[in-house]
């Protein structure tokens, strides 16, 4: 077993080190995610049937399919179609924890590949201001590609800094699924990442922090930031939420359904504690959902 | 530089969607256009739309509708597919052989009784697919019997394209396609 120094130091942090280490040995499953603005449910589900394929869907996420027996799903008619987006279950879970009201006004601050922004269109049913942000001419590009693809009618695309984001316009959520240092993507023998080390987990949380101050910078009083990452770092993950809410002193953290297969968030590491309403804050472990290892965090403005 | 669609966006959109496919104006008219030079785009209303729009730096809104083509406005291949369920005429119906053979050769020979040429939406098994021009029999020209040009975005369709030319032996030249009456 070849776990990287980088992985290896959670293991105290988790419920079940064997089955951890255990579910980083196998390849994540093809998950894909109905998309309502280009077919309807009962056609997708025809669609994967005449294919051959077979399925599993999930109470946490009602338009996910775990899927075998398709091979190369981005290279189907129904993909190019847009009846489908490939996302795995952990990361469809965000636009359904931010559940933005149809009408409402919405950010996604760091919105690239477009899956969640698609998603948060999906829970807005079309209906609203759906701003899409990112910053990258390639991200950006592979964001309006996704976008167009789903037939997505209701967003607007924004090339800014999340970290500079004008404030002459506040929202009623916003999605922050901050850039990161995505260890949850790690399988053992297998995906691209690589360790970043301390400096790199140092570097991202800085700009964590500054991402997840102006996210609650731009909501309206009493509404609410999804901060999530893709990684199992507690300092880009409690650490991040810990400071900024310390700073702010006007959001409060709210508690996610406890139908979710997640462990509550930490509320100490190597010598720091953390507020205890970090437990209330959810660690998505690949032995509890066979997908990418996932954090979110649940913040309410109230100031 | 994105700015509101005004008289000139809206007839155009309509000249296309409405004239050409017979899409009900009504349904044109849920739209709100926005324009960036060569492409008109279409962003379903909202409350505080305007006040967004005034505040931010919007680099493009909703799904492009049109895009520039010399002269012409060009319907989107994605603009076909979300209107697909409205669309009245200049629609042509292929098989899924016949959308591989297209997709895989860039061009499907066959007479078009009743179509007009010019833009169409194919269509098969799973609705409209995207955009092709028809260009109809020309006995002096190089296409006697009529043919049906692919417009669907090749650079994101590159993964299907070359599936469906790897199925076909890769070939290179609009094939022979049965008349669809």
């Amino acid at each position: 077993m070849d776990l990287p120094a980088q992985i290896a130091r959670y293991l105290d942090l988790v419920d079940d080190p064997a089955a951890f280490v255990e579910a980083l040995q196998h390849p994540l499953p093809v998950d894909l995610r109905w998309n309502p603005f280009k077919v309807t449910r009962e056609r997708f589900e025809a669609r994967l049937t005449e294919a051959g394929a077979g399925w599993e869907r999930f109470a946490v996420s009602p338009d996910l399919y775990r899927v075998t027996g398709l091979p190369g799903p981005g290279l189907t008619w129904a993909y190019h179609l847009g009846w489908y987006h490939p996302q795995g279950l952990t990361s469809t879970l965000p636009p359904l924890l931010l559940d933005p009201e149809p009408g409402s006004d919405v950010l996604d601050i760091c919105a690239a590949p477009g899956g969640k922004t698609a998603g948060l269109a999906g829970v807005m049913m079309g209906h609203g201001v759906l701003v899409a942000n990112d910053v990258t001419p390639t991200r950006l590009s592979i964001l309006s590609a996704n976008l167009e693809r789903l037939g997505i009618p209701n967003v607007m695309i924004t090339r800014y800094r999340g970290e500079n984001f004008p404030e002459r316009f506040s929202f009623d959520n916003v999605l922050l699924d901050a850039p990161c240092t995505g260890e949850g993507t790690f399988r053992i023998g297998g995906g691209n990442w690589r360790p970043d080390g301390p400096k790199g987990i140092a570097a991202m949380a800085a700009t964590q922090r500054a991402l997840l101050r102006k996210a609650l910078a731009v909501v309206r009083p009493g509404g609410t930031v999804l901060y999530s990452t893709c990684t199992y770092a507690p300092e880009e993950n409690e650490a991040v939420v810990a400071t900024v809410l310390s700073e702010a002193g006007g959001a409060d953290v709210l508690p996610l359904p406890d139908t979710l297969p997640a462990r509550p968030g930490i509320t100490a590491w190597e010598g720091r504690d953390y507020p205890p309403e970090l437990a209330l804050t959810g660690r998505f472990w690949p032995h509890h959902t066979n997908s990418w290892g996932f954090y979110c965090a649940l913040l309410r403005r109230i100031g | 530089m994105l700015s509101c669609g005004g008289s000139a966006e809206l007839r155009a959109v309509q000249k296309v969607f409405s004239d050409r496919f017979g899409v009900d104006h009504r349904v044109i008219e849920e739209w709100r256009l926005y324009t960036t030079g060569s492409v008109i785009w279409g962003l379903r209303d909202a409350p505080h739309l305007d006040t967004a729009l005034a505040a931010l730096r919007v680099e493009r809104t909703g799904l492009p509708l049109l895009r520039r083509a010399g002269k012409h406005w060009k319907p989107t291949t994605v603009a076909l597919q979300v209107l697909g369920a409205y669309l009245e005429r200049s629609r042509i119906e292929l098989t899924r052989a016949e959308l591989e053979t297209l997709l895989a050769s860039g061009g499907l020979r066959g007479t078009r009784p009743g179509i007009e040429p010019g833009y169409v939406a194919l269509s098969g098994p799973d609705g409209v697919v995207g955009c092709a021009i028809y260009l109809a029999p020309d006995p002096d020209g190089g296409h006697p019997d009529g043919v049906l040009l692919s417009q669907l975005p090749k650079a994101r369709w590159e993964g299907l394209i070359r599936q469906a030319q790897q199925a076909s032996g890769d070939s290179p030249n609009p094939a022979e396609g049965e008349t669809i009456s």
